[in-house]
């Protein structure tokens, strides 16, 4: 409420020209003993009378002593020389004692009568430090407008200008009042330290940068950013170990040493909606315990060209269709390397695609596929002659074990009969981000079938896939989910050597990460749910093709500033197997990152996890991103 | 007679003062007023900007993070992609804002090692930005309505005259501040220093802008911005690489269908 009659307009003006003025610390420009210029720190008091002055800028303290004496004998500390200086009511006295390792130096602050009112010692002090301590010995009350002096009569012992600012401060806003320096003693060294490391960085630069342009230059920088070279390298190497704990079988593959080179070569021109942009992604890898893992092949290689809504691509390309992060049902357009199942390394296939957005939100894509390649699983290497168990080097091979005749699946020809075809229509929108699709493709793993007694025969097959997913968010919560019916050859499931018609479908719930106690500290929280059955309900066969029935997913994640972290992983395979994958990495310069890990695994042998709870493993990873 | 003369001369010397630069800015100038022209000046219809952050822990170790920036204002409503250059680990990585009617954001993020757009949960405003000492509402274009403004005093800053105001959260608008105060050039309208505190009313942090120059016909913007952790003496340094004003921008940049393609 504020009262607008002209008595309290006068009386407030009188009271705004009556105040003290003020008690300010700023940086002005003297000549030294040496006749140049150099820039001084002045402290003033409330009634602008310059009590000090220090060379600015400089960190050692016997640096900033000299500076002091040396005013001092000019008059400029004990005497303010620069303005006022017979009307000095504060002054600032500068000692130094012993030398070398002992020196110690300190400031003496004293009122006008002679009398010590605080001091300070200077230990790795720097101008700001002195300056603030200056400031806050100044100012030690609060200011209360109720109690403002109305004449320019201070009382030295109890000083009562608690504004620091230099110019006008109206006495009657209440602002000033809240302005007030902190009351604690320790809030007034929080605010010391403030000020110290403002000074401090404002040391490293200056607050204007120089030559100000004098009008827009937006076209100069434009064009200044132009890239030299249109190309783009990135990539990954590293180095990685990993060893299998338990059941260590000499005809089984126990680790991993692997030396891996992953490199992206790209280039784009054109604007945003008229481009042409091209991809090459190839990987080179070296593992000394597994030869089939030593390769380099190209994860996708692709040409892409943009015309308006219309982007048609052409290669071989990684489809990532799907919103969900372990599962992904509706994505099946790929050829996965599963030789470890539980970290599968995706490839891209050849592939046609065309992309076309269309009005309100709506995206359409059409893709067709016309050559198969053979997917990458844990297979049978032999038959043991003496026992006629299937012989496999992989430690996830988890087919029937005893077979007379074992007959790998066959390679497929290329033509139309095995051409791959999928559509999607989406919408992005504000609230909801969904997507129908239809694949006309294979399944992910070929299918090992007894076709005769004692004779086993590797298979692909066929399947329609009908598919939808969709993202939203709540909040801090984020929803998505995804399902699809894979239709095969076998509708009823009655044909053995055709593996069922299923559905499958996931839902994911992730928070935004929750800020921890202490700064910088994150955690963030996911959770999965992730089931696969026949079209009737029933339960599918247990294998690679269907690992999980029922699984679920908990995961967390405590990041600390981005270059440290920890992941705990718990998957539960319902209703009788257990996973859980701990991992910490640390970034330990831009760009190389440690990796530590471990995987646990248990359950009875109706799980994937415990028909496999002999893996339990380690993995370390040095990895560095170009 | 005495009192008399002694009263004019008061008159008068408060005439002076009436009259006096200072007490005229000062009486002329409303915290709003400074704050509208200040904002106004930072929600530019589009903006590019490429920026290298330097982020130092307590021993002095430096981590770098290099990101550029587009952002758009249409019809009052936000709409930005930010894209991580640096270091490769997230190279690629892009994040898409567009502000609903409700003034809450609606995020997108393209990362290439899962090669899909995931729609994220929107971040706590509070939130660090790439492990910086930034919060995600740092980096958000201010708006003058969700915040009142108190102006304390007028004060030289680093040789610049400065209106130092208090920015308090109005009630409903989400933010991890209590309070913020902003030394704002009086020339100029641009901030030179701005200290931000806690709920508690603690301080939480100081941001210091350095290299101040016109990027455009009267708008002025800093190239360093140091913010620097009260709380735990870390430090982050933003250098803006390119700062691009008002320049045309294709608002298909914005579109989140598209940010696979830029790969």
């Amino acid at each position: 409420m504020r009262c607008t009659s002209p008595c309290c307009l006068l009386a407030l003006l009188l009271v705004a020209f009556l105040w003290p003025t003020k008690v300010m610390a700023e940086n002005k420009r003297v000549d030294n003993d040496h006749g140049k210029s150099e820039r001084v720190l002045v402290v003033g008091n409330a009634a602008g009378w310059v009590v000090a002055g220090l060379r600015k800028g400089g960190r050692d303290t016997a640096q900033i002593v000299r500076s002091l004496r040396r005013y001092r004998r000019r008059g400029r500390v004990r005497w303010g020389a620069l303005t006022r200086h017979k009307r000095a009511r504060w002054v600032i006295e500068a000692y130094r004692r012993g030398r070398g390792r002992h020196k110690r130096a300190w400031l003496v602050l004293r009122d006008a009568s002679g009398r010590r009112q605080a001091s300070v010692t200077l230990r790795r002090a720097t101008a700001g430090r002195v300056q603030a301590w200056v400031r806050h010995q100044l100012d030690p009350a609060p200011l209360s407008v109720a109690s403002a002096p109305t004449s320019r009569a201070v009382d030295l012992q109890k000083p009562a200008w608690a504004l620091t600012s230099e110019s006008s401060s109206d006495a009657t806003s209440p602002v000033a009042k809240a302005h007030a320096p902190p009351a604690s003693a320790a809030a007034a060294g929080e605010q010391l330290e403030i000020d110290a490391l403002v000074a401090g960085e404002l040391e490293s630069g200056p607050v204007f940068a120089a030559g100000k342009p004098a009008g827009s230059s937006t076209e100069a920088h434009i064009s200044s950013d132009a890239p030299r070279f249109p190309f783009t390298l990135s990539g990954a190497v590293w180095a990685e170990h990993m060893s299998y704990l338990l059941d260590r079988e000499p005809t089984t593959i126990n680790s991993r040493n692997e030396v891996a080179l992953d490199m992206v070569l790209s280039t784009r021109v054109g604007s945003a909606t008229k481009f042409a942009h091209a991809v090459i992604n190839g990987l080179v890898r070296a593992d000394m315990s597994d030869d089939a893992r030593t390769e380099a092949f190209f994860k996708e290689a692709y040409v892409r060209a943009g015309w308006g809504p219309l982007t048609v691509l052409a290669g071989k390309r990684l489809l990532s269709w799907g919103v969900t992060d372990a599962f992904n049902p509706t994505n099946t357009l790929r050829r996965t390397d599963l030789r470890d199942p539980l970290q599968p390394q995706d490839r891209g296939l050849f592939l046609v695609q065309a992309k076309l957005l269309l009005g309100g939100a709506f995206f359409a894509e059409a893709v067709w596929a016309p050559l198969f390649e053979d997917p990458l699983q844990p297979a049978p290497t032999g038959i043991d002659s003496d026992t006629g168990l299937l012989l496999s080097t992989s430690r996830w091979f988890s087919g029937p074990k005893q077979a007379l005749v074992f007959i790998p699946a066959p390679a497929l020809a290329d033509g139309p009969e095995t051409f791959q075809y999928a559509g999607r229509l989406g919408l992005s929108a504000e609230a909801l981000d969904v997507s129908l699709s239809y694949t006309y493709g294979y399944l992910p793993v070929s299918e090992f079938a007894l076709v005769a007694p004692g004779v086993m025969q590797g298979a692909h097959h066929r399947r329609h896939l009908i598919g939808v997913d969709f993202q939203t968010t709540f909040g801090r919560v984020a929803l998505k989910g995804e399902a699809a019916a894979s239709l095969t050859a076998d509708l009823d499931g009655s044909d053995d050597q055709v593996p069922d018609s299923f559905l499958s479908y996931v839902v994911q719930l992730e928070f935004s990460s929750i800020r921890l106690g202490r700064t910088g500290h994150e955690l963030r929280l996911q959770a999965q749910f992730y089931a696969e059955h026949g079209l009737r309900g029933e339960r599918l066969q247990q294998g690679l093709q269907h690992p999980f029935q029922f699984l679920a997913i908990a995961y967390a994640e405590w990041k600390y500033l981005d270059h440290t972290g920890f992941v705990l992983s718990a998957l539960f395979d319902l209703p009788k197997g257990l996973g859980v994958r701990a991992e910490l990495w640390h970034e330990l310069v831009d760009g190389l990152r440690v990796e530590l890990a471990g995987l646990y695994l248990d359950g009875n042998s109706e799980s994937f996890f415990g028909v496999f709870r002999h893996n339990h493993r380690v993995l370390g990873r040095l990895k560095y991103a170009f | 007679m005495g009192n008399f003369k002694k009263l004019l001369l008061i008159a008068v010397l408060s005439s002076a003062a009436l009259t006096s630069p200072h007490t005229m800015a000062w009486a002329g100038t409303s915290a709003d007023a400074v704050m509208r022209q200040a904002i106004k000046h930072l929600r530019v219809p589009t903006e590019q900007s490429r920026i290298k952050m330097i982020l130092v822990n307590r021993r002095g170790q430096k981590r770098t993070r290099i990101v550029s920036i587009s952002s758009s204002t249409t019809k009052g409503h936000d709409r930005s992609v930010a894209r991580f250059n640096y270091p490769g680990g997230i190279r690629g990585t892009a994040l898409v804002s567009h502000e609903g009617r409700d003034g809450k954001d609606t995020q997108w993020l393209f990362m290439p090692v899962l090669g899909r757009t995931r729609r994220i949960a929107t971040t706590q405003m509070g939130d660090s930005f790439m492990g910086s000492e930034l919060a995600y509402e740092d980096i958000k274009t201010l708006r003058v309505e969700d915040w009142s403004y108190k102006m304390l005093r007028k004060e030289r800053f680093s040789k610049r005259p400065c209106w130092v105001i208090e920015s308090r959260p109005v009630a409903g608008h989400d933010t991890s501040y209590g309070k913020t105060e902003t030394w704002i050039d009086v020339e100029l309208s641009v901030a030179l220093k701005t200290m931000f505190f806690d709920k508690e009313m603690r301080p939480l942090k100081v941001v210091v802008s350095q290299g101040i120059e016109q990027v455009a016909t009267g708008i002025w913007r800093a190239r360093r911005h140091t913010f620097i952790s009260l709380r735990t003496k870390k430090k982050t340094v933003m250098d803006y690489e390119k700062i691009v004003i008002n320049a045309p921008l294709e608002e298909s940049i914005f579109d989140q269908r598209r940010l696979a393609q830029w790969r």
